[in-house]
């Protein structure tokens, strides 16, 4: 009996705990169903995206071949102005930068020496001579266009080309100049700046004048003033030359000699070659062999791009020689 | 056309051909610096140097190598110097580099550190030469000067070549005697040992069966029945007898 009563009042209790148990459940359902037709909505977002540009110059700095003062080289390296990354349309724009006042964007070389920044020019293709436009330290439109990248194409590129010339003159070394590049769209500019360099040689050249020198006719024993001029000039290098002098043609014993009628010589120590214009037949005498003069020419500059010096010659007929016509080669040579 | 207009425009031709050729110019020059080379004695090094054509019109030039050499030490066996090209035309703004090798000869007083000083020539070949009487010709050119010093000989690998195969044959030799000379020392007492007993055996049956059958094998072999049938009996006797 009381068994009974016992088993009855759990199976109470555990009806008890489902009912409970359900009621909560249903609470819970309604409870969410009632929040989500609350909280359900929309949310608007806006972004302007804007119209811009981006430069890169490639290479980055670039050196152009070794160059000898008054010369030049083509206007044929390449310079890459990409965009990359941008939505517009841009044009680019060029100037030599770098240095500041009256040098302002030229190229810098070894102690105060420079060259003029309009010594680089530019062309939007590549040209078999140095032919273009002249660089200038203010910034000038290129009209080199480049077109708007785009999420298919997001880099777009122009070429553009650059060539140097070396005024005459210039001191040798190295020179360095900073082109700024700049892409500019719908009023928003980027730069970016390439280095160019180019190592100018130093070079000393030769011009003489003239080409030959007579002594008119001569007794034998007579001399002629060591004062027949040669002009042995250096027009467009950067480097002081020695100058250097021999008596050449013939051979053997008659190495350098003057050779006359038949087998007759003068003696090629008979010249006498002097730094300055003599009033007597007085001066060194030529040798066979290349001697220096000790004669120097000074080194040319952009500023006097042409240097020169004289060396006068004489000549002494030697006793019981020969009539006739007597030649000689002179050569000079600049050594530097 | 009038007369005067063909007078003008012949003047103005003229003058034109004049400016031409007054613009129309050379000029020779050279790129700065002196040659430097280290040469090995009994060897040779190459160096260049450059010409320039400054002017505007081609230059023919000739090198002469240096016809003499100047150097602090006394008896020296100068070196040899030699370039290429020997000759050429410079293009109008152009540049012509001109290799030269250099060759030190071995010599007893060709010592590491021995300089010579010589001068190689760059000089313009005129075409036409300008003096037609007498009088002299100014030729031009450039002169480069070149300092060539002596270094020790290079180490060849030849004479260690050599060497090392000297070595190994020294050492294959002396191994081969060497054992041949241990094989030898090791069989030699056995060897007194046998020919003792061989003196010993010499008469005695051992020896004579060796040879007996060494005898017998090869007549076994090499007699035919037809031979063995015209054997004679004292031939079967000694046969019977063994």
């Amino acid at each position: 009996m009381r068994n009974g009563k016992n088993q009855l009042k759990t199976k109470l209790t555990l009806l008890y705990a489902l009912i409970s148990m359900s009621a909560l459940a249903f609470a819970m359902v309604v409870s969410l169903s009632v929040n989500a037709a609350t909280y359900t909505g929309n949310v608007v977002a806006n972004v302007v995206v804007s119209n811009t540009c981006f430069t890169s110059g490639t290479p980055s700095a670039f050196t152009f071949p070794s160059l000898p003062p008054g010369s030049s080289d083509n206007t044929n390296t390449l310079v890459t102005d990409t965009d990359n990354g941008g939505n517009a349309a841009s044009t680019l724009y060029i100037a030599g930068t770098g240095g500041s006042g009256a040098t302002l964007g030229y190229w810098t070389g070894p102690g105060s020496n420079t060259i003029p920044v309009g010594q680089t020019d530019w062309n939007a293709a590549s040209q078999p001579s140095y032919l273009g436009t002249a660089l200038s330290n203010t910034l000038a439109s290129t009209s080199i266009s480049l077109t708007a990248p785009n999420t298919v194409n997001p880099s777009t590129s122009a070429n553009i080309y650059l060539g140097v010339s070396i005024p005459s003159g210039t001191a040798a070394g190295l020179y360095t100049q900073t082109i700024q590049l700049e892409n500019s769209c719908s009023g928003n500019i980027q730069t970016a700046n390439v280095v160019a360099n180019v190592v100018v040689q130093g070079v000393c050249y030769i011009s003489l004048s003239p080409s030959s020198i007579s002594f008119g006719t001569l007794t034998p024993t007579a001399t002629y003033n060591t004062n027949q001029i040669v002009t042995d000039t250096d027009n467009g290098g950067n480097v002081a030359a020695n100058i250097l002098i021999e008596g050449t043609g013939g051979s053997g014993a008659t190495l350098g000699d003057w050779l006359g009628p038949g087998s007759n010589v003068i003696p090629v120590s008979n010249t006498l070659y002097s730094a300055s214009p003599q009033s007597s037949y007085s001066g060194t005498p030529l040798s066979n062999a290349l001697t220096n003069s000790n004669i120097a020419i000074a080194a040319p500059n952009v500023i006097t791009t042409s240097t020169s010096a004289n060396v006068f010659f004489g000549l002494g007929v030697p006793a019981g020689t020969a009539g006739g016509t007597y030649t000689q080669n002179i050569l000079i040579e600049n050594s530097c | 056309m009038s007369y005067l207009g063909i007078k003008l425009q012949l003047v103005v031709l003229i003058l034109t051909l004049s400016a031409m050729s007054s613009l129309a110019y050379a000029q020779f020059g050279e790129i700065a610096g002196q040659l430097h080379t280290n040469v090995s004695i009994g060897s040779s090094n190459s160096v260049s140097f450059t010409l320039v054509n400054g002017g505007s019109t081609p230059i023919k030039f000739q090198i002469i190598p240096p016809p003499q050499f100047q150097s602090a030490t006394p008896n020296t066996v100068v070196p040899t110097v030699t370039a290429n090209p020997m000759n050429g035309t410079i293009t109008p703004g152009s540049e012509f580099t001109v290799n030269v090798t250099v060759y030190v000869p071995s010599s007893k007083n060709n010592t590491p550190g021995t300089q010579w000083t010589g001068i190689i020539q760059a000089v313009v070949v005129s075409n036409s030469p300008s003096l037609s009487g007498s009088g002299a010709n100014i030729q031009e050119g450039v002169a480069k000067i070149i300092t060539i010093t002596a270094q020790a000989p290079r180490s060849s690998p030849l004479p260690y070549a050599i060497g090392a195969v000297i070595i190994i044959a020294i050492s294959v030799g002396y191994a081969y005697v060497r054992k041949k000379t241990r094989i030898a020392s090791t069989s030699r007492p056995a060897a007194g040992r046998r020919s003792g007993a061989k003196i010993v055996m010499r008469g005695s049956s051992r020896k004579r069966s060796a040879k007996r059958s060494a005898r017998s094998s090869t007549t076994r072999r090499s007699r035919s029945p037809a031979a063995r049938k015209t054997m004679t009996r004292k031939g079967r006797a000694t046969r019977r007898r063994r």
